[in-house]
């Protein structure tokens, strides 16, 4: 890994996050440590106070029962009434009692002098710095006035908890911050080293090829997981791509057959300047030219105007039976001329909400379609009936069908199943029907495994129907 | 006809008066709202031809202001786009018709045409007719000479339609938009296959043709 990476991998969050959670843990570790040392601190201390209480009440007993002078020799170190300070020291290792009894005022009387009078019970550092002996002291009022101090020296533990406690937390730090630097390195680095492979092969992606994949492990976790979403996501960009791509190149070929034919029709007048009846024909031929291009402007546009969804606006209820019969019927001359016949069989008063002009443009462009693509003599028929779930209108015919592959294809701009572009249309077609049945709510399908095209176009449920299932056919 | 074309194009208004005056119409011009409106309120048009996109006031606004002004003059407005919202408007702020640029001349001619005739006196009358062909519209029947011709609805209706506009185009858009009372756009020959129908019955049995067909732009029905 070269320092770059390393470098990259220090100021990558996974290794920020991996670092701080790792000192957060340390925090709460001390504090948690803390709290344990300290509570065992003070029930030691309080367990020491018990002794201490004992002795004092020990102490007020023989005073109280054997008198003053009985009392005074408890309070003797080797037969002295002042103490010296090796005496003291020896009681500390005999962890035996040290005393001290003052007047009423405070004033030393016997015992150990420098030990304190103090109305509270509480450890304390003690008289040698350079040894760390801490006693407890307890001092309390005796029966005739005069204070009794009661020293115990710490138990070992006792004396020790700040430095056990400093001490353990110094060379837990020790073992674990480098630990966790190390762990937190290679953590960071596992992922990162997955992180990076998606990153370059994503750079792949966008600078050589845009058909190479994320390799995934096959565990699925969360890296699996992402690659795979990536990859779906490269997989519909694709296909948008693709999409678009056929509609640049059908708008390409669409806008330039006629345009160079205009082109070729301009020469020929060019020529024909001599002869008013042979320009008027070139004239005439080459506005049909024209109006082919700007045919293909307004399918566009209307498909657009569809896709912004504002037309919902005219929306009203509508006889969707009356709507197909009138736009069948005048379709079916046209069928006739065509040598095809069209067979229309409809349930009346089928009503639904919608835009009537659109829906005709649909039901003409089906129709069309069936005129122009069902091939000779193909039988073509229009069904609309009610379904439990809406109202079905059925376009179908026994032509030569869409070959399966295809069927996805087939709604997308430009898109024409005649790759010669010979018949015809500009693929938009279909495009604007798929867009009406959208902005209807309507589901569209083309039925698989059927002699020829059949598409069923589904109406959400709005059935206003008294003459129900009878076909008027005609 | 005298005609008032309203248009800030100054290319689309030469190219419109151009071919009206070629015509044989009376054109004014004017470029933008308000000083079509003065020219409204000081002269007779036959008819008026409103851009729908004007510099200050629109066409569609502008068409309010005349209708609330008590002016009567059909209205024909113009616009860039062949958006629906744009054509509901457009009527109900008064105008007549619509059209969508681009468009063809002869297109634009035989609207203004349809609009500037006298409509009421038209639509008012029970019976047309045009040389021996005779409609009566209570009965919704059509005799050429003493024959009775057998008519669909739909062939009816657009023999009506042409009648109405005896020796004037009628486009098939003009044609779509009436009969089939749809604003849609029918990539194959329906119009036209109803009109050879129509023919058949009316012209083919007999010796004078009376419907003929104005190529690339639509029909016309006249009498010689």
């Amino acid at each position: 890994m070269s320092f770059g990476q390393t470098n990259r991998l220090f100021r990558s969050s996974v290794f920020r996050w991996t670092m701080g959670s790792a000192l957060a843990l340390l925090l709460a570790m001390v504090v948690i440590w803390g709290v344990v040392i300290w509570i065992s601190y003070k029930q030691t201390e309080s367990s020491l106070l018990y002794v201490i209480e004992d002795e004092r009440d020990r102490l007020i007993g023989i005073l109280e029962n054997d008198g003053p002078e009985e009392f005074g020799l408890e309070l003797v170190y080797d037969e002295q009434e002042e103490w010296e300070l090796e005496n003291v020291y020896h009681a500390a290792e005999e962890e035996e009692f040290i005393y001290r009894l003052s007047t009423e005022t405070g004033d030393f009387l016997q015992g150990f002098e420098d030990l304190e009078v103090d109305p509270d019970f509480r450890s304390r550092e003690v008289f040698d710095p350079e040894l760390p002996q801490r006693f407890s002291v307890l001092s309390s009022n005796l029966p005739n006035g005069q204070i009794l101090s009661v020293g115990l020296f710490d138990p070992h533990e006792l004396v020790d908890a700040k430095e056990i406690y400093l001490e353990t937390i110094i060379r837990f730090g020790v073992i674990y911050i480098p630990l966790v630097l190390v762990l937190s390195f290679l953590l960071s680095q596992a992922i990162f080293r997955r992180l990076d492979r998606i990153q370059s092969a994503m750079d792949g992606i966008s600078d050589k090829d845009p058909r190479k994949r994320i390799d995934t492990v096959g565990n699925n976790d969360e890296f699996d997981r992402l690659g795979s979403s990536i990859n779906s996501m490269l997989d519909r960009l694709g296909h948008m791509r693709r999409q678009m791509d056929d509609a640049s190149i059908g708008i390409a070929h669409d806008l330039k057959t006629p345009i160079s034919k205009l082109n070729n029709r301009l020469e020929l007048m060019e020529q024909d300047l001599g002869d008013p009846t042979a320009l008027r024909k070139h004239i005439h031929t080459g506005k049909a030219q024209i109006e082919n291009v700007l045919d293909v402007f307004d399918s566009l546009l209307r498909l657009g105007e569809v896709e912004s969804g504002s037309r919902v606006r005219h929306f009203e209820e509508l006889d969707l039976s009356e709507l197909v019969g009138d736009v069948a019927e005048s379709y079916q001359p046209v069928f006739l001329d065509h040598g095809k016949a069209l067979e229309i069989s409809l349930v009346s008063d089928l009503k639904i909400t919608g835009d009537a002009g659109l829906l005709v443009q649909m039901v003409s462009n089906l129709l069309e379609n069936g005129i122009t693509h069902s091939g000779a003599q193909s039988n073509c028929w229009v069904r609309l009936q009610s379904s439990s779930s809406g109202v079905v209108l059925q376009i179908g015919d026994d032509g030569p069908g869409i070959p399966e592959e295809e069927m996805e294809r087939i709604f997308e701009r430009f898109y024409r199943l005649d790759r010669s572009r010979t018949k015809p249309g500009n693929g938009l077609g279909l495009s604007l029907v798929k867009s009406i049945c959208d902005l209807h709510g309507a589901n569209m399908t083309v039925l698989p495994n059927q002699a020829g095209t059949v598409i069923d176009i589904e109406f959400p449920h709005r059935i206003v129907s008294k003459s129900d299932q009878m076909p008027s056919a005609s | 006809m005298n005609i008032l074309i309203v248009e800030d194009d100054a290319e689309m208004r030469a190219f419109i008066v151009r071919g009206l005056r070629e015509a044989g119409e009376a054109v004014t011009e004017a470029a933008d709202a308000s000083s079509a409106l003065l020219l409204a309120s000081g002269h007779d048009y036959d008819v008026i031809v409103f851009d729908r996109m004007l510099p200050g006031m629109d066409g569609m606004d502008a068409t309010r202001v005349l209708r609330e002004t008590g002016n009567q003059t059909p209205v024909l407005l113009l616009t860039a786009m062949s958006r629906i919202d744009d054509r509901v408007l457009g009527l109900e702020a008064g105008a007549d018709d619509y059209m969508v640029k681009p468009f063809a001349f002869s297109e634009l001619h035989a609207r203004l045409k349809a609009l500037a005739r006298r409509r009421p006196i038209v639509e008012q009358s029970t019976s047309l007719s045009v040389g021996n062909l005779y409609l009566d519209r209570l009965q919704q029947k059509a005799w050429r000479g003493d024959h009775e011709l057998d008519l669909m609805p739909r062939e009816y209706r657009i023999l009506e339609f042409l009648m109405e506009n005896e020796g004037q185009l009628v486009t098939k858009t003009m044609l779509l938009e009436k009969i089939w009372g749809y604003n849609f756009n029918p990539r194959t020959s329906l119009v036209q296959t109803h009109l050879s129908r129509l023919r058949a019955k009316v012209d083919k049995p007999f010796e004078v043709d009376l419907i003929h067909t104005v190529r690339g732009s639509g029909y016309v029905i006249r009498a010689d």
